[in-house]
């Protein structure tokens, strides 16, 4: 039971992950950074439950809220570069973040235990769930809870007009600025939205794994983040979550018995499925499939009543 | 003195880096793609060299060989499976994440090949060379002249022979080049079978100077070669050459001067002022300002 426990924690927190480099490929903005967020906001919500004995939400809360304005102060430099110069820019800004947090020590005693950051060894002891009762149930439910609010959240944004401006530079910024829409304001609230996004996940997966160190940040993660939205597709936020479900639940856990195969394998199926729905698993045809099969349904219902 | 020397060993190690940011450039230049299974291709050519070498036994030759050859086929494998299916503009991200994918796969064989995780790597003896008091290591002033050839090499390819003009030609517009008779169908694979041949050459000198591989080999030529070819200039071939100059020149100052936790800090941040400052890198703004970059929007 721990066990499958742990896989919902991870596709959640890679939800999370993966949905914050979503809200950036609306505006066609393809960001490393995001491991970057990631990091600063398992580092600062850390910090506060560890050493200043905070309670999660508000350390969660603050934690995010450092790591978008991080990504508010990332947003303009970004803004002069695109496509692949974004890509590169923002490896830059993550592999920065990850080798400051890799110098970063401050041991600080705390009920006789001594604890904190300490550089190279990582951030160890982060056990705020279990210090203060938590059973792994109450914090799957945490998880969910939030990854079921931030995607309600980027459903509804999807809906109104904030939605379609973000998508609108995404297709085509010149139309889009010629409509009048802000640029710089669309791009740097994208990037602000995707850090805090991040920032959260990083703060729960620190505490839920109660261990983060800098090979927990390497570009891998990033790459991982951004693989789940394109890999899903950008119709709707189910295909983040579709993706990671597809990538940590089937090839990373229900492969494992394939041991160090799985990595030559997944691979192969992540090129597979590339090949076949380059516009990602959740494409339009499926959201349309989808809508028909609820529609008939309904429509079954009607005839029964 | 000290100036001197840290300057000359950081430029000799630079022209590693600048085969390395040279393969990037040549597939960057073509394609206008970002290839991030590139160091993995290294990798693994430098891998199965290994992994071959007892049963070979040709020595540094051998190993030579067939890293350059491994690399090259790594990178034409990395072509057919990410590259040639994506190659329309909604292809970019597509074809990056699928170079992603067989980042993985490479890395897990190149493990697989490597199973003691370190394995020593053929090296080079040859005596260091002191004049005036700088000394100069036997196997760095081999690679600066391994590099200067193979780059020379790639000029006379590119710039004296039909299949250097087709590349050229294709890399300005694809279309046009087709439409006047140029079979660019199988271009792609001679790019990235060409970029494999140069990472390959800066493969062997890294490993053989560094006298061992280790499976990190991947992402630190992945990041090295694309910090060097943004530095100099995106798909710039000067540029490339500059940037890994460049790069081999502010690391061994960094080190020298501040110690070695601070190189990659410095060197990352020195890519993202540069990408901030001049985007498309030292030489390649203009590249990146009125080519097919800034008309579709890469």
């Amino acid at each position: 039971m721990e066990y499958y426990l742990g896989i919902t924690q991870t596709i959640g927190v890679h939800t999370l992950l993966g949905l914050s480099a979503y809200v950036l490929l609306l505006t066609g903005q393809l960001s490393l950074a995001q491991v970057g967020f990631f990091a600063i906001g398992s580092y600062v919500s850390g910090i506060l439950t560890v050493i200043f004995g905070w309670h999660i939400l508000p350390a969660l809360l603050v934690g995010a809220l450092v790591a978008g304005f991080f990504a508010f102060l990332v947003g303009f430099p970004a803004l002069r570069v695109k496509g692949l110069m974004l890509v590169v820019a923002t490896i830059a800004f993550s592999e920065i973040v990850r080798l400051v947090f890799f110098n970063v020590n401050w041991r600080v005693e705390v009920n006789g235990l001594e604890v904190g950051p300490d550089s190279t060894q990582g951030f160890r002891e982060i056990r705020y769930f279990a210090a203060n009762g938590w059973e792994q149930a109450h914090v799957v439910l945490l998880i969910w809870l939030i990854v079921i609010l931030v995607m309600v959240l980027l459903w509804w944004l999807d809906k109104v007009r904030a939605g379609a401006v973000l998508r609108a530079v995404g297709e085509d910024e010149l139309a889009a600025q010629s409509s009048g829409v802000n640029l710089t304001m669309v791009k740097v609230a994208a990037m602000t939205g995707g850090g805090v996004i991040a920032g959260i996940a990083g703060g729960l997966f620190a505490h839920s794994t109660t261990y983060v160190d800098h090979h927990t940040f390497s570009i891998l993660l990033a790459t991982f983040a951004v693989s789940y939205p394109i890999l899903g597709g950008l119709k709707n936020v189910l295909g983040t979550l579709m993706a990671v479900i597809f990538i940590q639940g089937f090839i990373i856990e229900g492969l494992r018995f394939m041991g160090d195969y799985r990595n030559i394998l997944f691979g192969l199926l992540i090129i597979v499925a590339m090949n076949f729905r380059p516009q990602g698993l959740v494409d339009g045809n499926f959201t349309s499939d989808l809508r028909k099969l609820l529609r008939m349904n309904q429509k079954r219902g009607g005839i029964d009543a | 003195m000290d100036f001197l020397q840290t300057s000359i060993d950081g430029l000799l190690f630079g022209s590693a880096y600048a085969l390395l940011a040279l393969g990037f450039s040549l597939i960057f230049g073509i394609m206008k793609r970002i290839n991030l299974a590139y160091g993995s291709s290294l990798l693994f050519g430098g891998a199965l060299a290994v992994w071959l070498e007892p049963i070979i036994g040709w020595g540094a030759v051998g190993v030579f060989l067939v890293t350059v050859l491994g690399a090259a086929f790594a990178g034409i494998y990395v072509e057919r499976l990410c590259f040639s299916p994506h190659l329309g503009k909604t292809g970019v991200m597509a074809s990056m994440i699928a170079s992603f994918a067989i980042w993985m796969q490479l890395d897990e064989i190149s493990s697989q090949l490597l199973p003691h995780r370190t394995h020593s790597f053929a090296g080079i003896d040859i005596e260091a060379v002191s004049f005036s008091g700088i000394i100069l290591r036997g196997d760095q002033i081999l690679h600066f002249w391994v590099a200067v050839v193979a780059i020379g090499a790639l000029y006379w390819t590119l710039y004296r022979t039909r299949f250097g003009l087709l590349l050229r030609a294709s890399a300005d517009d694809p279309d046009t080049a087709y439409l006047l008779g140029g079979k660019v169908a199988r271009l792609g694979m001679a790019t990235f079978g060409l970029a494999g041949v140069l990472g390959g050459i800066a493969a062997f000198l890294i490993l053989s100077s560094d006298g061992q591989i280790t499976p990190h080999f991947g992402l630190w030529s992945t990041f090295k070669g694309l910090i060097a070819m943004m530095l100099g200039g995106v798909g710039s071939l000067p540029g490339a050459i500059v940037g890994g100059l460049l790069l081999g020149f502010a690391e061994a100052h960094v080190t020298f001067y501040l110690g070695a936790e601070f190189r990659d800090i410095l060197t990352f941040g020195l890519l993202l002022l540069i990408l901030v400052l001049r985007p498309g890198g030292l030489l390649g703004e203009a590249i990146y300002r009125t080519g097919r970059l800034a008309a579709e929007r890469i």
